[in-house]
């Protein structure tokens, strides 16, 4: 099977920890230009399937495919990940912040950041500690959005953020993505405010993938919302 | 180079605080005793105290900089900035050495100038001891390397120890001892295993600086380099080692 | 515009429906430029793609066309305002015929309330206005 234009494909991914199962031979196969929602409810093993093609966790078993190329150094470049936990280092500025992140990434279009900044309305002078949550969140997008990244993987972008902040996230994915070159996979448990941000479905329950689809196919096939098939599937 | 630099920037700007705190308090003590002295309520003798005591502190302070420089990622969960990156994992660990040594070399640098303007009447009866200025330079920098490969040995050692701690889910810490136990032990042991290899090398005068009576009456020692080439190679694979492990085999907490 | 999401009708299908309800009042006329895929997603933050997918079905209906370099607009063909207004008003009549008749009511006695019914809320209307 050619596999090179799909922008990820897993294969009968597994994960154990040592007090549970988080995966239970997943296969999913992402097509370029597409922005996947990845849901289920907390200890579903989104995250868990996330770290695995970044490479923060290895899996025990299966394949991952990134671009065609199995996870390694070279796909991390290619790779921009947003972790749900707070992984900025808090003494830095928020220009400290921008500028430590663009050493490390060939992709990254600093010509883009001044617009995200104001977009997320946010001071390159402030520092990381003194941010709010929701304001942390933005940031932690524009180190994302202002790469050129192939594929984009955000992890609870919108778990415990104010409103203002969740919506200017979505605006902002929604402005910057670009389908003609991005993929992007976006996992939360808070499908409400943001399932018109999905091509693509995928339902993870305890490991397993147990519904997945294009979302406005699911709508008309099920006569349902996305948000209101993901309380009956996990109700 | 350009990404190494960065990562040991930014090692050094996370470690200012605690490095302005301490060259700060060195200082302070050194003027304190500098006082007490001149008031006449301590003895002369205190100014040994001056001096010794940051020297004292500064390699359990190194050692704790070496465990905490890593233990901080982890706790500030920015081990998941750092994991991510797409950077061989030897540049991540050796920037955190690097920054070690600087931070070494800066105390030391406080130190060194703290005692010239504080105690310089002690530097002058020190210098009767030394032959001469280039002998001082000379030998000052010979033990200046010799600290820093030493330094560096440690440094390499509780990396590995972390690491491998990081990589089992429970008794982190004791997993952690054992390796530095084991690894220590191995070291010392290839250094022994392969020094019959080494023997060729030719060995390399040397004045023990500590000897004042020795220093005085101008004795050399062979240094024999045979054995420690085992273990700087033993030391070596330990930090390959562990910039692979660190690279391809640490997870972040479920 | 405004779309509700809650609902389970095909995002893109709420996009078209919610043109033609504004080409229907006159908000938007025959040779309107109409916003640019990118700039209405991110109005009413939706997937670009989705919007891509509506703005394609809206040009195979010929509500829409593509001027290379130069955007999109609502077609010049003047036919249009009045078809779609047809169109509207067919499927809103046949929902209501469909309810009526599931319900065993004859075509008169209902024809006759509707004629009613107009009047009396038009009415209702205008002394609200007042």
């Amino acid at each position: 099977m050619n596999t090179t234009n799909h922008a990820l494909v897993v294969r009968d991914l597994k994960k154990k920890y040592p007090k549970v199962e988080a995966l239970k031979g997943v296969d999913l196969t992402l097509p370029q230009g597409e922005i996947w929602g990845l849901l289920g409810p907390n200890g579903s093993g989104k995250s868990t399937l996330l770290k695995c093609i970044i490479g923060l966790v290895n899996p025990d078993g299966g394949e991952i495919e990134i671009l065609g190329s199995a996870p390694s150094r070279q796909t991390k470049a290619q790779i921009a990940f947003v972790p749900e936990v707070e992984n900025l280092y808090r003494w830095m500025t928020i220009r400290q912040a921008i500028d430590f992140t663009a050493t490390f990434y060939d992709d990254w279009d600093e010509a883009r950041v001044p617009g995200l900044l104001q977009f997320m309305g946010l001071d390159a002078t402030k520092k990381v500690s003194s941010l709010s949550k929701g304001m942390r969140a933005r940031l932690k997008l524009i180190l994302a959005l202002a790469r050129k990244a192939p594929l984009i993987l955000l992890d609870e972008p919108f778990s415990g953020i104010d409103p203002a902040s969740r919506d200017r996230i979505v605006e902002g994915i929604v402005r910057q993505f670009k389908s003609e070159e991005q993929t992007m996979v976006i996992s939360t448990h808070a499908v409400g405010d943001t399932e018109q941000l999905f091509d693509a479905v995928v339902f993870l329950d305890e490991g397993t993938i147990n519904l997945q689809g294009n979302a406005e196919d699911l709508r008309r096939q099920y006569g349902k919302s996305i948000n209101d098939l993901f309380k009956e599937v996990f109700a | 180079m350009k990404r190494f630099l960065r990562l040991l920037r930014k090692d050094l700007q996370a470690s200012l605080l605690p490095m302005g705190f301490l060259s700060g308090i060195t200082i302070i003590l050194m003027f304190l005793i500098r006082f007490k002295i001149s008031t006449g309520s301590w003895p002369v003798e205190a100014s040994l105290a001056a001096v010794a005591i940051p020297l004292v502190f500064l390699p359990l302070w190194l050692l704790w900089q070496s465990f905490q420089t890593l233990r901080s990622e982890w706790r500030e969960d920015t081990v998941y900035t750092l994991l991510v990156l797409p950077v061989p994992g030897w540049k991540v660990m050796l920037a955190k050495l690097s920054a070690i040594w600087v931070e070494y070399t800066g105390l030391l640098a406080v130190t060194v100038i703290g005692t010239l303007l504080f105690f310089a009447p002690l530097v002058q009866e020190a210098m009767q001891v030394v032959p001469s200025v280039a002998w001082l330079v000379r030998n000052g920098l010979l033990l200046y390397l010799v600290s820093l490969a030493t330094l560096a040995s440690v440094v390499i050692f509780v990396q590995l120890a972390f690491i491998v701690g990081k990589m089992v889910g429970r008794l982190q810490g004791l997993v952690a001892i054992w390796t530095l136990i084991l690894s220590g032990w191995l070291v010392d042991k290839l250094g022994v295993l392969l020094e019959p290899l080494f023997r060729w090398l030719p060995t390399l005068p040397v004045h023990r600086l500590f000897r004042l009576e020795e220093l005085r009456q101008g004795i050399v020692v062979e240094w024999n380099l045979a054995p420690e080439i085992g273990t700087w190679l033993g030391i070596l694979a330990m930090l390959v080692l562990t910039s692979y492990l660190f690279e391809h085999y640490v997870e972040v907490n479920g | 515009m405004n779309i509700d999401f809650s609902t389970s009708i095909p995002i893109y299908l709420q996009i078209i429906e919610e043109f033609k309800r504004q080409i229907v009042t006159s908000a938007l006329k025959p040779g309107d430029k109409v916003p640019s895929q990118r700039d209405l997603a991110a109005q009413i933050k939706v997937n670009a793609n989705t919007v891509q997918r509506a703005y394609r079905e809206m040009e195979i209906l010929g509500l829409v066309e593509t001027l290379r370099g130069q955007g999109t607009f609502i077609c010049q063909n003047q036919g249009i305002v009045e078809e779609t207004r047809k169109e509207m008003l067919t499927n809103l009549v046949d929902d209501f015929v469909r309810a009526v008749r599931a319900l065993g009511l004859s075509q008169e006695a209902t024809l006759d309330v509707v004629k009613n019914r107009f009047s009396e809320l038009e009415s209702k209307e205008e002394v609200n206005d007042k």
